[in-house]
């Protein structure tokens, strides 16, 4: 039976679907960018649509139950995510100092 | 012997001049790093006769350091000195850090702050801990591991080249001097500030703090 929860995370998912698609489109995420989010957004429906199959495997593998299974899925998944930020947000401020400094040094140069 | 100072300065118009006049006299040249003021200060550091660059976006104490030292050692240093520009250090000690450094055939000097009433309390205290944090640490000799003032050669600056931008600077310098075994010194020097409010916060000595155990883990 599917319940108002689940109607409202399927069109959550859709809804962020075609956000990424936009978002690709205007070239403001790349391919791979765009895989994993879509890849997220897609398992996020594709959970909710085979919500019994994931309840069978939940509690007869993995003995817990399905609303559990999700939260230690999203919790991996925001910190995976973290990761990623932290790392990007470091490889870019190394970036942004190796062009401040190159300008820098290359002002001092011409006077 | 060339002799280079480096400052860097953020809006600090009103208080740069006299501190490169006074620096001039003492050094062969002094570069000031603009870390993208709001003021004029760019244009008050070249009047006073210093050689001044501008950063094209504001990147904290600690990186406009690193740049004007890379930029002194370009210019062929042999000693830089670094200090600030509000006029917490005073140049005219700077002759008191060259003659410990050549006397004692030194690395680097520190100019040292006595914890005095000069130093607010929370100050005092901050700079106390970190201090004591680096000596646990690194086993740092440095008393005041907290001050911007300092002396050093050009063969010593490869070893003490920091990656910090902010205030952590001042911690990784003193931290590099004991993880390198640098030959160091301190000299006492006067405890001015000028700013009771400005400088390091409470937010960059707990961030000094975490670096600092990140880079004893590192090692």
């Amino acid at each position: 039976m599917i319940r108002l929860t689940h109607v409202l995370i399927i069109i959550f998912g859709i809804v962020m679907l075609l956000l990424t698609f936009n978002q690709f489109r205007k070239k403001k995420l790349n391919y791979l960018g765009f895989m994993i989010w879509s890849s997220v957004w897609i398992i996020l429906i594709a959970g909710i649509l085979l919500f019994k199959v994931i309840e069978r495997v939940a509690t007869l593998f993995l003995n817990i139950r399905t609303f559990d299974l999700f939260v230690i899925v999203a919790i991996l998944i925001i910190f995976i995510v973290i990761f990623l930020l932290n790392y990007s947000i470091n490889e870019n401020r190394k970036k942004i100092e190796e062009i401040v400094e190159e300008t820098a040094l290359k002002e001092a140069k011409k006077k | 012997m060339k002799i280079i100072a480096v400052i860097p300065a953020f809006n600090e118009s009103k208080r740069i001049e006299p501190v490169i006049k006074k620096t001039k006299r003492f050094v062969d040249e002094v570069i000031v790093v603009d870390d993208h003021s709001r003021d004029n200060t760019y244009e008050t550091a070249k009047k006073a006769g210093a050689k001044a660059i501008r950063l094209i976006s504001n990147m904290g104490a600690g990186f406009a350091t690193r740049v004007g030292c890379d930029l002194a050692m370009k210019n062929r240093a042999d000693i830089i000195i670094t200090l600030d520009a509000d006029g917490q250090h005073d140049p005219e000690e700077i002759p008191k850090l060259l003659k410990t450094l050549q006397e004692y055939n030194l690395d680097i000097v520190f100019g040292s702050r006595p914890r005095n009433e000069n130093m607010p309390k929370i100050r005092r205290l901050g700079n106390w801990g970190l201090s004591f944090i680096a000596k646990i640490l690194f086993n740092s000799k440095v008393k005041d591991t907290q001050t911007g003032y300092h002396a050093f050669t050009s063969k010593a600056y490869p070893m003490i080249r920091w990656s910090s931008s902010r205030y952590g600077v001042v911690t990784e310098f003193a931290v590099n001097v004991a993880k390198n075994g640098l030959r160091c010194k301190e000299v006492e020097v006067k405890t001015i500030y000028v700013d009771k409010n400005f400088g390091m916060r409470k937010r960059d000595a707990v961030r000094a703090t975490i670096s600092m155990l990140k880079w004893r883990i590192k090692k």
